[in-house]
């Protein structure tokens, strides 16, 4: 529509202006039509002036700092995930080489320093009290896991 | 946040993979593709060749219907001139005054048939880049945060930033000051054409000017503000990285190793799933641009020829008339390609993102 305005006007003003005779009334009537044309063509830049160019910015800013929150975030429960099994996996090992038969899971969080580390451990599993010893003293010195943050589940009862 | 940028140097592949973790956002770019998305299955290995393949394949089947299409116009262009120039002849050398008028006809003849044009296509690049708009919604936070994950989160942030604050210039540009510059440009040839009158015909030279030095200035802008915030933000995430290495040597050996593991597996993971995603967001766009390229430089080629030929037996007021109409769709081709170069540009730089 548009596009038809604006073709219809400059059609208009040129065929105004060809059937006026030659002479001032002419000059005039060029004028006040190249003033119309170009008030037209002019008014869509006006509009822009009122568009939010700040907040365009500051919403830009935003929506890309929340995408790279949520990439971060979506990482980093990935990378807990890997941390927990390789760390459940290694207990189950270094328990397999003391006899001790069980199941461990880790979990982990993040520090002050931005590492995840596993913090805390539960392991499931038959085994005599100093195996048990044995096991938390590995577990504690090699995942840097307290030994007050790991459970031991025997026969169902926890410890 | 930290531990994310940590580059592992060990051990990749665990169970978790990154296609699960991502998965519901990178499914909804394969979505927001639409039909676009069709030809290519990322699931089954997604490569340049296939993707431009399937592109070649997209522009020979639109091909013929878009030349057929360009053939009547010109048709009826040539038609038009021809018939003016048959009745011009008929006045001359008497009737001079009459030939003002069977220009203006003329004129009003030829207006009218690219009018159909120039609304059809004009219709046609708005609607492109308003797919391209909507895409970027999808394609870029998804790859702003594969980017992110893959250990680049400033220059994910820089990059996303950039490019959908210049998208979003660049469209309420040509929405709100572009395409009304074209409107008046088209406008302005007519009624130049019409009246020769000299002021018109350079009013509408400034506004081709005006629309071309925009769409540079924007895309020079924008190049240079992603290339500077790139470089400041490799630096903080090199400083970041280096600050992880530092904080992962105080750890427990046992510790480190597994975190080493987990990151690397994290890192490549994401790494690998945001070049697909990237290169799949590219080959999108292209999809996107097939159309409207082949219609509007197709169209922009004819017209230059047509206005070209009619120059040998027609009124060069109307043939150039014709020439101009041919610009107005360069314009509006320069305005498509614009949009498209501001997302391939994103989605190459981002995949190109590599942590140090």
């Amino acid at each position: 529509m548009w596009l038809l305005a604006m073709t219809a006007a400059a059609l208009l003003a040129g065929a105004v202006e060809q059937l006026c005779p030659d002479g001032p009334v002419k000059r005039a009537v060029r004028l006040v039509c190249g003033l119309v044309l170009l008030v037209t063509m002019l008014r869509p830049a006006a509009q822009l002036r009122d568009l939010a160019w700040g907040d365009l910015f500051s919403m830009e800013r935003e929506a890309a700092q929340e995408s790279v929150e949520q990439g971060t975030q979506m990482g980093a429960e990935q990378m807990s995930a890997i941390i927990a099994e390789e760390a459940g996996a290694y207990i189950v090992d270094k328990a397999a080489e003391m006899g001790i038969q069980c199941a461990a899971q880790v979990f982990c969080s993040e520090t002050e320093e931005g590492l995840i580390l596993p913090q805390a451990v539960e392991v499931a599993g038959e085994m005599t009290a100093q195996q048990r010893q044995d096991l938390t003293e590995l577990i504690s010195g090699e995942l840097g896991i307290p030994a007050e943050e790991q459970s031991y589940r025997q026969g169902g009862e926890e410890s | 946040m930290l531990l994310m940028v940590i580059p592992a140097l060990v051990l990749p592949g665990l169970a978790s993979g990154p296609e699960e973790a991502y998965s519901d956002q990178v499914e909804q770019v394969y979505q927001a593709a639409g039909e676009y998305g069709d030809d290519l299955d990322p699931s089954e290995g997604l490569s340049l060749e296939t993707g431009l393949a399937s592109l070649a394949e997209r522009v020979r089947n639109q091909m013929k219907e878009v030349v057929a299409d360009v053939a009547g116009s010109c048709v009826r262009l040539l038609a038009v001139v021809l018939l003016c120039g048959l009745v011009a002849e008929s006045f001359s050398p008497a009737g001079g005054d009459r030939m003002g008028v069977v220009r203006l006809v003329g004129v009003i003849s030829i207006t009218a048939i690219a009018l159909s044009d120039t609304g059809e296509l004009i219709g046609l690049g708005r609607q492109t880049i308003g797919e391209m708009e909507a895409f970027s919604h999808a394609l870029l936070p998804t790859v702003a945060a594969l980017t992110a994950a893959s250990g680049s989160p400033a220059g994910a942030a820089a990059n996303q930033l950039a490019t959908m604050l210049f998208s979003s210039v660049l469209v309420t540009l040509i929405d709100g000051l572009l395409l009304p510059m074209v409107y008046a440009y088209v406008a302005c040839c007519a009624a130049a054409a019409a009246t020769g009158n000299e002021g018109l015909r350079r009013v509408g030279g400034l506004l081709k000017w005006c629309i071309t030095a925009v769409l540079s200035a924007v895309l020079l802008v924008f190049v240079g503000y992603l290339t500077i915030s790139g470089v400041i933000a490799g630096s903080s995430d090199a400083v970041t990285v280096k600050t992880a290495k530092l904080a992962l040597s105080g750890v427990v050996p046992v510790v480190g190793g597994i975190l080493s593991d987990a990151a690397e597996t994290v890192l490549a993971g994401a790494g690998v799933l945001k070049s697909t995603v990237g290169l799949f967001g590219m080959l999108v766009v292209l999809g996107m641009c097939v159309a409207p390229f082949l219609q509007l430089g197709l169209h922009y080629i004819a017209y230059k020829c047509t206005g070209a030929l009619a120059a040998t037996v027609a009124d060069s007021r109307l043939t150039g008339l014709i020439d101009n109409i041919g610009a107005a769709f360069g314009l509006i081709l320069g305005m498509t390609g614009a949009c498209a170069f501001l997302m391939l540009i994103s989605m190459v730089s981002a995949v190109s993102l590599v942590v140090r």
